[in-house]
C-alpha cells in the first residue's frame, strides 16, 4: 500500500479509529502488531513469515545476549544475530549480484561459469527492518536497552507500518521507550502530524511524481536526447529523489504522529549543505546515523591516524552505497561520496592549521555551496542511470552542453524543475524566516492542511509511481 | 509553460507559514472546516464541466479533432454521418478522408468521423460518444438529430475481455479517470457481471478510478494553463514500421485450419447486447443504424471470433466483413505490420474495401432502425 492511494487511506482510517477507540495500551499494541502484518502482507503475504522470522531472531538474540555469562559470550551472540540477519539480507538482495560478478570474473579469466542466476524476489523494506533488528540487538549488547520481554512490543517496533517499507530507520533506543509509556491522544501532535503528512503528500504526488514523469524517459534512453534535455533530466532527478524520499519520510512521520508516536526527522533540507560532511548530516539522517553508530564507530571511527579515519569513511560509504542496491552503480555512488567526504575532512584538517589567506565569508559560502551541490548533483547520475554505460553517456552529454544547441531548452518544465527546490531549500529551510512570518491560527492550519490535500489530488501524477526507496 | 506549479508551491508555503495558535486545537473544529471545504470543492467541481477539466485527455482531444473535421464541411447536415468506433486496428487501418472521398466519388457523400482508440473498452466507447454529443452546439445537435447517423462498431476480440481489465495498466490510468463517471462506473460494474471469471475483482479499480474522476484527480498534472485543445487525428498510418511477425506462418495458419463453428468456452462479445442497450438508452434518438464491422486479419483466433459473432447476430442484421475474395487481395506480406495491424499500403486497401462494403450495404445502412440498434 503506497501512502497516496485509496486503499491506504481506508486502512489508515480504520486502523486509527480502532486504535484510539481501545482504552488499554496492551490492546492498542496488539492491534498495531496485527495492522503492521496486514500492511506488510498487502504487498506480498508470502513475506510475512520472513518479517516474523526477523522479529523472532531479534527477540531471542537479545535475550541470549543479555543472559550471557561473559562479555565474550554476549559478543558471540551479537555476532551470530548480525550474521544471521545480514545473511538474510545478503541472500535476498545480493546473491544474484555476487553470483553475476563472480561469473563475469570467471569468464574474463577464460573459465566457464556453469551456474545461472537464482529466482529471488526482493522483499519490500527488507533493508530497513533488518537494520532495525541489528540496531536493537546492538543496543542490548551495549546495555543501552534491556531485552524486551514483550514479543508484541518488539514486533510493533520492528514492523511499525508507517516506516516499515522505506524508513526512516529508527534506533531501538529512540522508539522502544515510547512503547513503554502510556499512549494518550495528543491533539497538538495529531495536527503536527497532519501538517507533515500534507507536506509529504505534496512533495511526493505533485513534485516528485511529475518530475519522475519527465525524468524517466530521459534516463531510459539518454543517447536519444539532446544535451540540454539530458541536463534537464539530471536536474529533474536531483529534485525528484529529494521530494520522493523526503515526502515519503514526512508522510511516515505524520502517520506515526497520528498514532501518538514520534519518529526522528530524516531530512534537513540537504540542498542547503555547504560541505559533504554537512550534506550527510542532512540527507537520510536515519541511515547515516545508523552507519555511523554500527559501522563507522565499530571500525574505529576517527580514532587513530588520518589514513585510518579515511579508510573507515570509505568502507562505510561503500557499504552505504551497496545498501541502496545490488549494482555497481550504487557502489560507485558510495565510493565517490566516500572520497568526497575524505577530501572534505582533509580540507578541514588543513584549514584548522591556520591559512594565511581566507576567502571573504560570502564568497566562501557560495563557493562551498556550489561545489557541494555540484558533487551531489553529479553523483545522482550513476545512482539513477540504468547501467554504467548510460551514466557515461549522460556525463558525456553534460560535457557537450556548452557547445551544443539549446533550442530545446524551451520545451523543458523549468518552473517545475527549479521553483519547488528553491522554495523548499531557501524559504522553508530558513527556520528564522518562516518563524518570523508565521501566522499563528488554528483555523489557518486546518484550512492549509485541507488545501494541501486538495492541491495534491488535483496536481498529482496518475499512473503508479512507487517511492524510489521502496526498491531498497 | 508549467506556470500552474506556482499553485502547489504557494500552498506549500502557506502550510509552512501557519502554525497552531495559543488556543488548544480542536478535532471537531478541524472536521467542520474540512467537511465544509470538501463540500465547497464538490460544488465547484460539479460546476466545472468535464470537457473543460479534462481538455488535454485523449478522449477530449479526439472529439475536438473530429468536431473540427465535421465543422469544416458546411453541408454536413445534408449527408449521412458515419461514425467509426474502433480499436488500434481501425486507427492505423482506415483513412477517414480517403473513405469520404471514395463514398463521394461513388455518388454517396457522407461525413466520416473516426473515434478509434487503442485499447478502448465498451464503457470508454460509450463515453466517447457522450462527450461528442455534449460538445455539439445546440443547433449542431438539432441538425445531427435530423441527419442519418450510422455507427460502425468494430468487432475485435480484445473487447471481449471484461471492460475493466485495462484499469490495471498504467498507460490507461489517465484515461480511466476521465471516463469513469458515476454512470460509466455503474455500466462497467454491470458489464462485469457477465464476466466468465467471477474471481476477478472490479470493485477496487472501479471505485478508485471513479473517485479519481469525481475529485478530478490529476486534472492539472501537466501544470499548464488551459489553452486551445490540441486535437488527435483519427488515423495514424504505420509508415516506416518494419513488420513485426512472420507473415508466412500466420497466413499458412489461416490457410491450414478450417474455421470451427463455435469458440471454446462461452460465447464471444458477451457485452455487445448490453453495450447496444446502453447506447440506445443514452443516444437513442441519435443513432439511426448501429452495425458491426470486422477488419481483415491474419490472426486465426480473430477470424474465428468474427465468424462466431456473425452467427450470434439476429437474422437480417448487418455486419460488414471481408469475404474470401477480399482476403485474396490482402494476401501480400508488404501490407501487414503484424497479424492484426496493416501498414500504410495496407490501410489504403482496407479503406478501399470498407468503402466498397458500405456502398454494397448502403440501402440497409440508410434504413432507420433504432429498435434493432
Amino acid at each position: 500500500m503506497i501512502f497516496n492511494t485509496l486503499s491506504f487511506a481506508i486502512f489508515l482510517v480504520i486502523t486509527l479509529g480502532a486504535y484510539w477507540s481501545l482504552r488499554e495500551d496492551v490492546w492498542r499494541r496488539r492491534l498495531l502488531f496485527v495492522a503492521n502484518l496486514f500492511f506488510y502482507g498487502w504487498w506480498d503475504w508470502r513475506f510475512i513469515p520472513l518479517l516474523l522470522g526477523v522479529i523472532i531472531v531479534s527477540y531471542f538474540s537479545a535475550h541470549l545476549i543479555q543472559k550471557a555469562r561473559t562479555r565474550g559470550q554476549s559478543k558471540l551472540w551479537l555476532a551470530a544475530a548480525c550474521v544471521l540477519q545480514l545473511g538474510i539480507l545478503g541472500y535476498f538482495k545480493y546473491a544474484n549480484f555476487f553470483l553475476g560478478a563472480l561469473q563475469e570474473a570467471v569468464e574474463r579469466a577464460g573459465g566457464h561459469a556453469g551456474w545461472t542466476s537464482l529466482h529471488i524476489i526482493l522483499p519490500v523494506g527488507i533493508s530497513f527492518y533488518i537494520f532495525q533488528g541489528i540496531s536493537y540487538v546492538a543496543s542490548v549488547y551495549e546495555k543501552r536497552l534491556t531485552a524486551e520481554e514483550n514479543f508484541v512490543k518488539l514486533g510493533v517496533y520492528l514492523a511499525f507500518f508507517p516506516h516499515l517499507v522505506a524508513g526512516p530507520i529508527i534506533h531501538a533506543t529512540f522508539f522502544l521507550p515510547q512503547l513503554a509509556e502510556k499512549r494518550r491522544f495528543d491533539v497538538h501532535l495529531f495536527f503536527e502530524g497532519a501538517k507533515k503528512f500534507a507536506t509529504g503528500f505534496l512533495y511526493k504526488t505533485v513534485f516528485a511524481d511529475n518530475l519522475g514523469a519527465f525524468v524517466d524517459p530521459i534516463f531510459r534512453a539518454p543517447a536519444e536526447h539532446a544535451p540540454i534535455v539530458v541536463f534537464g533530466g539530471a536536474l529533474g532527478f536531483y529534485g525528484q529523489i529529494y521530494f520522493d524520499f523526503a515526502g515519503y519520510s514526512l508522510m511516515a512521520i505524520g502517520v506515526a504522529n497520528f498514532l501518538g508516536y514520534l519518529l526522528p526527522d530524516n531530512f534537513n533540507h540537504p540542498y542547503r549543505a555547504t560541505s559533504m560532511i554537512d550534506f550527510w548530516r542532512r540527507w537520510h539522517i536515519s541511515l547515516s546515523t545508523w552507519l555511523r553508530d554500527y559501522l563507522y564507530i565499530p571500525l574505529g571511527g576517527n580514532r587513530g591516524p588520518k589514513w585510518f579515519q579515511y579508510r573507515n569513511i570509505l568502507i562505510t560509504m561503500l557499504l552505504g552505497g551497496l545498501w541502496h542496491g545490488a549494482s555497481w552503480n550504487f557502489i560507485w555512488w558510495g565510493a565517490i561520496h566516500g572520497i568526497a567526504l575524505c577530501i572534505n575532512h582533509a580540507w578541514r584538517d588543513w584549514r584548522s592549521r591556520g591559512l594565511e589567506f581566507r576567502f571573504p565569508a560570502p564568497v566562501a559560502w557560495v563557493g562551498s555551496l556550489l561545489l557541494t551541490q555540484a558533487v551531489v548533483f553529479l553523483c545522482w547520475i550513476p545512482f539513477r542511470a540504468q547501467n554504467f554505460q548510460d551514466a557515461l553517456t549522460i556525463f558525456s552529454a553534460l560535457g557537450q552542453l556548452a557547445a551544443s544547441s539549446w533550442a530545446l531548452a524551451v520545451t523543458l518544465p523549468w518552473l517545475l524543475l527549479v521553483i519547488p527546490l528553491l522554495v523548499d531549500t531557501w524559504i522553508i529551510g530558513n527556520k528564522p524566516l518562516t518563524a518570523r512570518f508565521s501566522l499563528r491560527s488554528n483555523v489557518a492550519v486546518y484550512v492549509m492542511i485541507l488545501l494541501a490535500m486538495i492541491t495534491g489530488l488535483l496536481f498529482m501524477h496518475l499512473g503508479k509511481v512507487p517511492f524510489i526507496y521502496f526498491q531498497f | 509553460m508549467d506556470i500552474l506549479v506556482l499553485i502547489p508551491v504557494l500552498v506549500l508555503l502557506g502550510l509552512h507559514l501557519t502554525t497552531l495558535g495559543p488556543k488548544r486545537p480542536s478535532l471537531k473544529g478541524a472536521a467542520l472546516v474540512w467537511v465544509t471545504g470538501l463540500l465547497l470543492f464538490g460544488i465547484a467541481r460539479a460546476l466545472v464541466p468535464d470537457e473543460l477539466l479534462f481538455r488535454e485527455s485523449e478522449i477530449m482531444r479526439r472529439v475536438q479533432s473530429q468536431l473540427r473535421h465535421m465543422r469544416k464541411q458546411k453541408d454536413w447536415p445534408q449527408h449521412p454521418v458515419i461514425i467509426l468506433n474502433g480499436s488500434s486496428l481501425s486507427l492505423v487501418g482506415i483513412d477517414g478522408d480517403a473513405l469520404e472521398k471514395a463514398l463521394r466519388d461513388a455518388g454517396r457523400p457522407a461525413t466520416v468521423l473516426q473515434f478509434n482508440m487503442a485499447g478502448a473498452n465498451h464503457v470508454e466507447r460509450l463515453h466517447l460518444l457522450d462527450v461528442f454529443v455534449n460538445s455539439l452546439k445546440p443547433k449542431e445537435r438539432e441538425a445531427l438529430e435530423h441527419t442519418h447517423v450510422v455507427l460502425l462498431s468494430e468487432v475485435m476480440r480484445r473487447y471481449d475481455e471484461h471492460p475493466l481489465v485495462f484499469l490495471t495498466k498504467d498507460e490507461y490510468a489517465e484515461r480511466a479517470r476521465v471516463y469513469l463517471t458515476l454512470q460509466n462506473a455503474w455500466a462497467g460494474y454491470r458489464f462485469h457481471q457477465l464476466d466468465r471469471h467471477p474471481d476477478s475483482n472490479p470493485v477496487t479499480p472501479l471505485l478508485e478510478n471513479m473517485l479519481a474522476q469525481i475529485f478530478a484527480v490529476g486534472a492539472f498534472s501537466d501544470m499548464k494553463l488551459p489553452g486551445r485543445i490540441r486535437g488527435i487525428g483519427g488515423y495514424f498510418p504505420l509508415k516506416k514500421a518494419e513488420p513485426n511477425f512472420s507473415f508466412s506462418q500466420s497466413w499458412a495458419a489461416r490457410e491450414a485450419e478450417p474455421l470451427p463453428t463455435n469458440t471454446p468456452g462461452g460465447h464471444p462479445y458477451p457485452w455487445w447486447q448490453e453495450y447496444r442497450e446502453e447506447l440506445r438508452n443514452r443516444q437513442g434518438d441519435l443513432i439511426d443504424q448501429n452495425v458491426f464491422y470486422a477488419l481483415p486479419t491474419l490472426a486465426p483466433e480473430e477470424k474465428v471470433y468474427q465468424y462466431t459473432l456473425r452467427c450470434l447476430l439476429p437474422p437480417g442484421a448487418t455486419m460488414l466483413e471481408p469475404d474470401a475474395e477480399a482476403y485474396r487481395k490482402f494476401a501480400q506480406e508488404e501490407l501487414w505490420f503484424d497479424a492484426y495491424h496493416v501498414r500504410e499500403a495496407g490501410a489504403a486497401q482496407t479503406t478501399e474495401w470498407l468503402a466498397a462494403e458500405i456502398l454494397k450495404h448502403w440501402d440497409e445502412l440508410m434504413r432507420s432502425n433504432p429498435a434493432e440498434n
